[in-house]
C-alpha cells in the first residue's frame, strides 16, 4: 500500500488525520518506505540499508530539500 | 447575453491545436472560428522585432503567459489537505494570446515510443499486474503507434523539424534513436550539428554504451524551408531567445507562422480575441454552443456544428466540469473520466559539470539544439531489478545563457558579492548539465477538479490539481541521477555536482520545473474510462471534440508537443468524417 491508497476509502469521506509517512521532516536524508510509512532513515542509502529495521522489498530513497533538488536542463518546454 | 452567427466549427484556444485543427478544416471549405482568450498580437514575425530580447518582460515578468491574477488552479497534495491558489506562475507556464504556448515554447520536438501507447499492457506482459504499484492507474491509449505515425510525419513536415532518424521502415540506423518507434521517412530537415558542449556529450556518452544523437528540433537549422502548405521560413540565428520568447525571424516553427497563416488564407477562418470561453451549452447529447466573455465582460453565445476544445490542459478540463459534459472523475469510487489521470513531468536526477578551461559559447543557442541518448528513457532498459516502471530522456542542450537566469556558479560559492561575480566572471561561459526528463504515470488520487473555495476574476470556480511525487518517480530519479552523473564524471569537468536525484518531500510549485501537464479528457478504447475516443471525440457528445495534453493517459519521458501536433490532425481528420456523417467515430 502506497502513502496514498488509504485515503481512497470506497464511497467514504476522507479521514481527518494528517497523512501517514510525511516527509517534510525527511529532508536530505534517505529513508525505507514500508506500507506507505517511514520505517527507517540515515544520510545516505550505504547507511540506511545497513540498519536492521530495513527489509528487502522496502521502496528506498532520497528526500530533497527544495529548491537545491531540482535541476532542468536549460530548454525543457 | 447575444447570440452569435451560427458557424460549422467553434474552436476553443488558438494555439498549436486549434491552429492545425483550423488550417485542416478551412482547406476543405469549412467555415470556421477561433475563439482565443488572450490578444490577437504575433500575427508576424515583426511583433517581436524591437522588445523581443527583454528578458525581464518575457522571462521574468511573463509577459506572455496567462494572467494569474485573474486566472490560476490551486494545489494540493492530498485528497485531506485544502487546496490553495498559485497566486503567482512558477511551475509551469500555460501561454495566452494567439498562438498560445507554441510561441514561446523551445521547439523540443519529440514522439512518444510505441510502449508509451500501450503503458499498461507493455507493463504487464513484461512483468506482470503486480509490479504496477496499487494506486498507479496507468492505462492504454485506444491507439498505437502505428496508427498515429502519418499524423506525427504531418506535424514534423509542417513545422519543418531538424533530426536523424534512428528507426527509419522497420530498419534501425546508427546516428538516430534507434529506439524510436519506425517512421516512414526522414525528417524533413538534417539535423545541426552538435554543439562544443553536445560534442562532449556524445563522446562520454558513446564511451560509456549509449546510444547518442541529435534532439528533434522545431529551430529551423537550414537557410530554408518551404513546407507541404507552401510557407517558408527561414534559418534560425542562434540568439538563444526561445524559451519564454517568441521568435523574430521565423525560424522556430510556431502555429502563428505556419498553421494560422494558411487557415486565414483560405478566407473560411474568423477569429475573435479577447473572447474567454468558460462553458459548453449542450442537450445531453450534443453540444449546441459555447458561451464566452468578450472583451468587455458581457457574455456571448456562440452556436456551431462541431465545437473543439483546444485550449490548455487545465482550461479544456475546467470548461467540461463547468459545463457538467461528461462524467467527473471520483478518486474515491474510481468512476467517472473528466479529470481523471492528471500527470505531470518529473524532473531532478541531473548532473552538472564547470570547467576552468573551456569556453563554449554559450551565449548562442536555441530552444531545442541538443544531444541525446534514450536508453534510459521508458522500458528502454530492464526493471526488473529496480522496482520502478519508467524512465526519461537525457539530454544537454544549448539554449541560449541569458543575462538574468543563465548565471550558474559551482556549489560553495556565495550568492552575492566580490567572490559570486568572480565565479560570474569565470563560469558564465564554462558549465554544462546532463539534464533528466522523466515520466509522470497516472495515479488514482492525481485529478482534476472544480475548487470549491477559489474562484477567478469572472466567478467561475478555479480548477484544483490534487498531485505529489510518489515512489515510483523518487526510485526513477534517484536512479537517474546515478546515471548521468557517471555521464558528468565521463565528460571531466574540473568540478562537478550530481548524484541520486532527490525530489523533495512534496510537490513544490514555486520554482520552474516543467510546463508539461498532462490528463484530465484522456483518450482510449472504454467510455467508462476515458472521456474522448482515438479521434478526441466525446463519447458522450459526439460533435465536441476535446484535443491537446489532456488527452494523455500518462505522460511519457519527453516533451509533448510532438504528440500534441499529431493528436490535433488525428482530430482535425476525425472533425470532417463526423462533420460529413454526423455519427460518433469509434
Amino acid at each position: 500500500m502506497t502513502e496514498h491508497e488509504d485515503e481512497l476509502v470506497e464511497g467514504g469521506e476522507a479521514p481527518a488525520s494528517p497523512p501517514p509517512g510525511d516527509l517534510e521532516h525527511y529532508s536530505g536524508q534517505w529513508v525505507a518506505v514500508r506500507g506507505g510509512e517511514v520505517v527507517a532513515s540515515a544520510a545516505d542509502e550505504e547507511s540506511l540499508r545497513a540498519l536492521p529495521e530495513v527489509q528487502d522489498g522496502d521502496d528506498v530513497y532520497p528526500i530533497g530539500d527544495p529548491p537545491s533538488g531540482f535541476y532542468f536542463v536549460e530548454g525543457s518546454v | 447575453m447575444a447570440v452569435q452567427k451560427k458557424v460549422d466549427v467553434v474552436i476553443v484556444g488558438v494555439g498549436w491545436v486549434g491552429g492545425i485543427i483550423a488550417a485542416e478544416l478551412t482547406k476543405k471549405g469549412l467555415n470556421v472560428l477561433g475563439l482565443e482568450r488572450g490578444h490577437l498580437r504575433g500575427r508576424n514575425t515583426g511583433d517581436w522585432m524591437d522588445s523581443k530580447f527583454d528578458e525581464l518582460r518575457y522571462a521574468i515578468r511573463y509577459d506572455l503567459f496567462q494572467n494569474a491574477a485573474n486566472e490560476t488552479w490551486t494545489l494540493r497534495h492530498n485528497l485531506r489537505e485544502t487546496a490553495l491558489p498559485m497566486r503567482q506562475l512558477g511551475s509551469f507556464l500555460p501561454g495566452t494570446g494567439l498562438g498560445g504556448a507554441g510561441v514561446h515554447w523551445n521547439g523540443q520536438t519529440w514522439r512518444f515510443h510505441p510502449r508509451d501507447f500501450t503503458m499498461y499492457t507493455s507493463t504487464v506482459d513484461r512483468y506482470g499486474k503486480s509490479f504496477i504499484p496499487a494506486d498507479m492507474s496507468i492505462q492504454d491509449w485506444g491507439i498505437t503507434y502505428d496508427e498515429l505515425e502519418p499524423y506525427y510525419d504531418k506535424f514534423e513536415y509542417m513545422a519543418g523539424i531538424a533530426g536523424k532518424a534512428g528507426h527509419l521502415k522497420g530498419r534501425q540506423i546508427a546516428g538516430g534513436n534507434v529506439f524510436e518507434g519506425s517512421r516512414s521517412r526522414e525528417f524533413p530537415v538534417k539535423a545541426p550539428p552538435d554543439t562544443q558542449v553536445g560534442a562532449l556529450f556524445r563522446k562520454a556518452v558513446t564511451e560509456l554504451g549509449y546510444h547518442a544523437f541529435p534532439g528533434p528540433t522545431a529551430n529551423l537549422p537550414v537557410a530554408e524551408y518551404k513546407n507541404p502548405d507552401g510557407i517558408i521560413r527561414g534559418q534560425c540565428n542562434y540568439c538563444g531567445f526561445c524559451e519564454r520568447f517568441g521568435c523574430e525571424v521565423g525560424a522556430k516553427a510556431d502555429p502563428t507562422t505556419t498553421v494560422i497563416p494558411v487557415a486565414m488564407k483560405t478566407g473560411k477562418f474568423k477569429m475573435r480575441g479577447y473572447s474567454h470561453v468558460f462553458a459548453i451549452k449542450h442537450d445531453g447529447k450534443n453540444g449546441q454552443s459555447v458561451l464566452y466573455y468578450d472583451a468587455s465582460g458581457a457574455i456571448q453565445e456562440q452556436p456551431a456544428d462541431v465545437i473543439v476544445l483546444a485550449a490548455y490542459v487545465f482550461n479544456n478540463v475546467r470548461t467540461l466540469l463547468m459545463s457538467k459534459l461528461g462524467t467527473p472523475y471520483d478518486p474515491n469510487t474510481g468512476t467517472g473520466s473528466v479529470g481523471k489521470n492528471y500527470c505531470y513531468q518529473t524532473g531532478g536526477g541531473g548532473a552538472t559539470g564547470w570547467f576552468k578551461s573551456k569556453k563554449f559559447k554559450r551565449y548562442m543557442g536555441a530552444g531545442a539544439l541538443s544531444v541525446a541518448i534514450d536508453d534510459l528513457n521508458a522500458d528502454n532498459f530492464d526493471h526488473s531489478a529496480l522496482g520502478f516502471i519508467g524512465g526519461g530522456s537525457v539530454t544537454t542542450g544549448q539554449s541560449g545563457a541569458r543575462p538574468i537566469s543563465s548565471l550558474s556558479v559551482p556549489p560553495g560559492t556565495p550568492p552575492f558579492g566580490r567572490e559570486w561575480k568572480a565565479a560570474v566572471r569565470q563560469y558564465y561561459d564554462s558549465f554544462m548539465g546532463v539534464g533528466f526528463q522523466g515520466e509522470s504515470p497516472a495515479y488514482k488520487q492525481h485529478y482534476l477538479d472544480l475548487d470549491p473555495n477559489y474562484r477567478d476574476s469572472f466567478g467561475n470556480p478555479l480548477v484544483r490539481i490534487a498531485f505529489d511525487w510518489e515512489p515510483n518517480e523518487r526510485k526513477m530519479v534517484a536512479y537517474a541521477g546515478t546515471k548521468t552523473l557517471e555521464i558528468m564524471r565521463a565528460i571531466n569537468p574540473d568540478i562537478l555536482t550530481g548524484g541520486p536525484g532527490a525530489l523533495p518531500a512534496h510537490y513544490d510549485s514555486v520554482p520552474y520545473q516543467s510546463t508539461h501537464n498532462t490528463g484530465g479528457a484522456i483518450m482510449g478504447g472504454d467510455p467508462a474510462t476515458s472521456v474522448v475516443n482515438n479521434y478526441l471525440q466525446m463519447w458522450d457528445a459526439p460533435n465536441v471534440f476535446v484535443v491537446g495534453a489532456c488527452n494523455f493517459p500518462q505522460n511519457a519521458g519527453f516533451n509533448p508537443t510532438g504528440t500534441v501536433g499529431a493528436l490535433a490532425y488525428r482530430a482535425a481528420e476525425g472533425i470532417l468524417k463526423y462533420h460529413q456523417n454526423g455519427k460518433a467515430l469509434v
